[in-house]
């Protein structure tokens, strides 16, 4: 009877370990990139203070300036500014954000939106 | 003959799976303090809104101490703020636009001393006594508008640099009012003093950022540079590259920040002495490093009304200065040095 080859050999102990750390250093890397990218939270600031809102959650919020309200918009995890009192709207155009660093800042009116969450650069210049 | 060993039972737990768990272990052990080291390596940041824009701190470690140090700092930049006040009616700088001398405080005479410097090192491009030509096309108050050729000749006639000295102490015109525009380089001026009081409290790692006028001082912690991005002028969210800088301030002109619109002709706030009207040299915006925020904030208004050639030739008489351009074409181009300097990546 001739031999055959047996190419696949039975798995051991070491082959299970290596799978795992492949998994896991998979999945770890992968979420640390993700979460490098996707904010988590809003940091809002008005003349009245600061506040922190939940990205993940769809809402409207009113945010009260020097020059009249404008509206905070939050859907999909992205925020935008609508409505602004401010006479140029630059705002308005700055979004919609969700990346860890962006910002939205209506200076007339004294408002600032900055997406908050790691981020691969400390400072933007403008 | 041999003893026999015993013969232990099988364990019923197969290998593999054994495997998989001393790898699960094994990873949870390597990864767990590098999560929480990684935490603990946040800075604290502060913002405010301050100068017309809002100013963001960033310290490190995030202490109690590094918390009171940024509160003294921001204190600092109030200061700075009221001391830069113009419209105050019985200020120093409404004693000049009546043409009176006067005696400005000495950190606005360091900061006109810096503006003075460079309005001479430019021949002129950038002067500090543009103030009425800026009032005219209404940046400042908000009350944007194209003024007439008349307006804008009467304006330009009210400007010089040459025709202001300093000493003892004061600023004297000789006789005619005068307009100082300090606004800009004043904000490099409280960056510098907002440094200078997290330095002496102890702070050893900060960025203070003046809506983009900033300076960073110190290292992160491992040992990193700190990371600045160039905003894509045609992208609020966009950055056109990435400078990798160390104790350096950095502070961009462009046209895309502050301007308005009329008939489809964008007005923005660079207005260029020679015209009266806003700069159009073929650039959208100009980063410079330099060693100081005031020097870097003069420095990038007036090569920013330069042409690029006498830009970079201003940029090159200066010791430890590089600096950016972003044109309208969407070259960038950048000084020779800034490889050496600094790292430039462009996306």
């Amino acid at each position: 009877m001739a031999d055959r080859m047996c190419l696949v050999r039975r798995p051991t102990f070491w082959d299970g370990t290596l799978l795992a750390l492949l998994v896991i250093l998979t999945f770890t890397l992968t979420a640390y990139s993700r979460a490098s990218i996707q904010g988590t939270h809003l940091e809002v600031r008005t003349t009245d203070g600061s506040i922190q809102l939940d990205l993940a959650r769809d809402g409207d919020y009113a945010l009260v300036g020097p020059l009249g309200t404008a509206k905070l918009s939050v859907r999909d995890s992205k925020a935008v500014l609508e409505n602004a009192p401010c006479p140029l709207k630059i705002c308005e155009s700055m979004g919609p954000v969700g990346k860890a660093g962006e910002v939205i800042l209506c200076l007339p009116n004294r408002i600032s939106v900055r997406v908050t969450g790691k981020v691969s650069i400390d400072a933007v210049t403008r | 003959m041999k003893a026999d060993l015993p013969i232990l039972p099988r364990s019923s737990f197969p290998a593999p799976a054994r495997g998989l768990l001393a790898g699960l272990i094994l990873i949870s052990l390597v990864l767990s303090p590098v999560i929480t080291g990684c935490r603990k390596q946040e800075p604290f940041r502060e913002t405010m809104f301050l100068m017309g824009t809002l100013v963001e701190i960033a310290a490190y470690p995030d202490t109690r101490e590094v918390r009171d140090a940024v509160a003294l700092a921001f204190r600092r930049m109030e200061k700075v703020e009221s001391l830069a006040d113009q419209w105050e009616e019985d200020s120093p700088f409404a004693r000049l636009r009546r043409g009176e001398g006067s005696d400005l405080s000495p950190e606005m005479l360091q900061v006109l001393e810096v503006a003075l410097k460079v309005a001479r090192m430019s021949s002129g491009v950038f002067d500090p006594t543009m103030g009425e030509l800026v009032d005219l096309w209404g940046f400042e108050r908000g009350s944007h508008r194209v003024p007439g050729s008349d307006r804008i000749s009467e304006a330009m006639a009210s400007m010089g640099y040459e025709r202001l000295s300093m000493s003892g102490g004061g600023v004297k015109v000789n006789g005619q009012p005068v307009w100082l525009e300090l606004g800009g380089v004043a904000k490099g001026y409280a960056v510098d003093e907002a440094v200078r009081v997290l330095k002496k409290s102890g702070v050893r790692a900060g960025i203070v950022n003046a809506g983009g006028d900033l300076r960073a001082f110190g290292k992160k912690p491992g040992g990193k540079p700190w990371r600045i991005g160039v905003q894509d002028p045609d992208d609020p969210q966009g950055m056109v590259g990435v400078l990798t800088v160390e104790d350096a301030a950095v502070a961009t002109s462009g046209d895309y920040e502050r301007y308005f619109e009329v008939d489809g002709v964008r007005y923005h706030h660079i207005l260029d002495p020679a015209t009266g009207r806003p700069s159009r040299s073929g650039v959208r915006g100009v980063t410079v490093v330099a060693p100081d925020c005031v020097l870097a904030d003069a420095l990038a208004t007036a090569v920013f009304v330069l042409q690029q050639d006498q830009g970079r030739e201003l940029l090159g008489r200066q010791n430890d200065v590089e600096g950016a351009w972003v044109l309208e074409d969407g070259r960038i181009l950048t000084t020779p040095g800034i490889g050496t300097v600094i790292e430039f990546e462009r996306r």
